[in-house]
């Protein structure tokens, strides 16, 4: 069984993409091996109205019968706008969704601010994950319209000690060059709380190369309890994400098994 | 297997319909990009389990030169090997760029030398050197290239490749028949007006290597890192003029589509795999873009093991 907590469907204005659509994305996941993948609406980071791109999403899922049971939406919501919670509720009920995708940096609200914190609570008080990706794209790569900073470890675990009981997946889960270290208090923080970082970004060999993360070192200080399979797809090559994990060797089989969905599988209760 | 038997399909009905086309074409290795052009569940396929070990397992059997890697803190020599060796890479050519003295330099260099001599099946040494020191790097590539290094690289930002400075060091490469990799760039403050360069402003950007491969057309000029963070749009478009100047395929960034449009504007021949530290993103690119057999040989191995051919140092 293999579950990919970080997938994509629709559009980037800043370059084109490939496979960014649930047919091509099935196609990949069928060749791959890849059971389930959790999508969310590129489109929804961009429209003034979010909603729209979950409804667009809801639609992709119900055209073909093929995408029901592979894919497993999360909403994205602007907590800024004044319906942000008819949408969670709509996403959440009518549309089956099992989770949500919040994007501060790109609809300019701080994570600490405190209309995102009660969607967050609101995420949690449904049971829904809060899936946090710490940048979209390269920042030495963006556009002049592009946003040209990313989250932090230490932004995540501000968020997390102030609604320590949710759910989150921490996406892109690695370190932009030039940002401060991650603190021990956010280690701890982390650590205390159920959280889940994606292996997009992680080196399993030895050498960890500059602009990644070492799954060695998200493994010794979170356990391999606290990782999950992404792909990042479809910004990224949708090989390397599997040749990550296939190097990183210091894992037995029960370990691999909960990486490669056991530990995606617990926190949405498929 | 559940979804298998919930679509209706079994062994026989899998194998017999497209899903054998596709399990034959992860077996080979060779397509592991499939896009299509519509939602017919035909082309979508049936769920290959496991699929993915198929092709690890292929993409590890291609002979690989890593042309773009470094001796650093946190990949020394042993890890360096170690990790080459989980993704099949035979060898891999590596430096330590920087030293702010002459001094400096040479010890870097020298830690080269001794990873080429603790691994000599798997490290290949480049000669860092820094153009501003004159007769004094004219001399360091001298040594290294009795010492057995086979390369210069990975040159960096002391100043730009088409500048004067440079000319004799390419000259000297010409002369020992070795190729030179440079650090190149295309963030968006190094060729826009009005952003904030975040690489120093005499790092190379593409323009450069045009220049000075058009004073230079014999020489074996690499252009560091088309996924080194800058947009690859722009280097592969500018570096198209320049027919003599190769690209590696190293840099944390491995986008889709990427190799692709390499491919598309400088053509299969001029691309070198590169790690530059990458490891698994290194050669999941290169399996992942649309390259036939013999195009993805080429940038694996051949291509750039021609290149050391033309001094002896040349994988067998």
């Amino acid at each position: 069984m293999l579950v990919d907590i970080s997938a994509y469907t629709g559009h980037w204005p800043f370059r084109n993409l490939r496979g960014n659509n649930l047919a091509e994305l099935l196609q990949r996941m069928n060749v791959y091996g890849v059971n389930k993948a959790i999508v969310s609406n590129l489109n929804g980071l961009f429209y003034v109205d979010s909603q729209i791109a979950n409804e667009e999403l809801n639609k992709e899922i119900l055209s073909n019968e093929l995408f029901k049971d592979r894919f497993i939406p999360f909403a994205t919501i602007n907590p800024a706008l004044p319906w942000w919670k008819d949408a969670l509720k709509t996403c959440h009920e009518k549309f089956g969704m099992k989770g949500l995708r919040i994007f501060p940096l790109y609809h300019h609200y701080k994570l600490t601010d405190d209309i995102c914190i009660d969607m967050v609570k609101a995420a949690r008080d449904l049971g829904m994950p809060i899936s946090i990706p710490l940048r979209m794209t390269d920042l030495r790569e963006r556009s002049w319209f592009d946003v040209n900073e990313a989250l932090s470890y230490n932004d995540v675990a501000v968020l997390v000690s102030k609604v320590p009981d949710a759910k989150y997946m921490i996406l892109d889960a690695r370190i932009t060059d030039n940002q401060p270290a991650t603190s021990n208090e956010s280690v701890d923080i982390l650590k205390s709380a159920d959280v889940l970082f994606d292996t997009s970004r992680g080196s399993g060999v030895p050498v960890k190369g500059p602009n990644s993360e070492s799954l060695t070192y998200l493994k010794a200080n979170f356990g391999a309890e606290r990782l999950a399979f992404g792909t990042e797809t479809p910004f990224v090559d949708y090989c390397s994400p599997f040749f990550r994990l296939a190097a990183f060797e210091e894992l037995d089989e029960k370990q691999k098994t909960m990486i490669w969905a056991g530990n995606a599988e617990r926190m949405l209760k498929i | 297997m559940k979804i298998q038997s919930e679509n209706g399909l079994n062994r026989r009905t899998f194998l017999g319909s497209s899903g054998l086309a596709l399990l034959g074409a992860s077996i080979t290795g060779l397509q592991c990009n499939v896009p299509i052009k519509n939602t017919d569940a035909d082309k979508i396929g049936t769920l290959q389990t496991d699929g993915w070990k198929k092709i690890f397992e292929e993409a590890k059997k291609y002979r690989k030169i890593d042309t773009h890697n470094h001796i650093w803190t946190g990949s020394n020599a042993a890890q360096v090997d170690e990790s080459c060796e989980r993704l099949g890479i035979t060898k891999a050519a590596c430096s330590i760029p920087g030293g702010k003295t002459v001094e400096d330099i040479r010890a870097n260099n020298d830690i080269i030398i001794k990873a080429m001599k603790s691994h000599p099946k798997r490290i290949m040494g480049q000669c860092y050197i820094n153009p501003q020191f004159k007769k004094d790097a004219l001399d360091e590539i001298d040594r290294c290239v009795d010492n057995g290094m086979v390369m210069l690289g990975e040159l960096y930002d002391a100043v730009k490749i088409n500048d004067p400075l440079y000319f004799p060091i390419v000259e000297r490469c010409i002369k020992h028949k070795i190729p030179m990799m440079l650090h190149g760039v295309t963030t968006l403050g190094n060729w826009r007006a009005g952003y904030l360069p975040t690489n120093p402003p005499n790092s190379s950007v593409p323009e450069d290597f045009v220049d000075i491969a058009k004073r230079y057309p014999e020489a074996m000029i690499i252009c560091g890192h088309i996924g080194g963070g800058g947009n690859w749009e722009y280097m592969c478009r500018v570096l198209q003029q320049a027919p003599t100047v190769f690209l590696d395929t190293s840099g944390s960034v491995s986008d889709e589509g990427m190799i692709d449009m390499a491919v598309e504007y400088l053509g299969a021949d001029r691309l070198l795999f590169a790690t530059d530290m990458n490891y698994e993103t290194g050669v999941g690119k290169i399996m992942w873009a649309k390259l036939d057999e013999s195009q993805r040989k080429k940038i694996f191995f051949d291509t750039f093991n021609n290149m050391l051919r033309k001094a002896g140092n040349h994988v067998s």
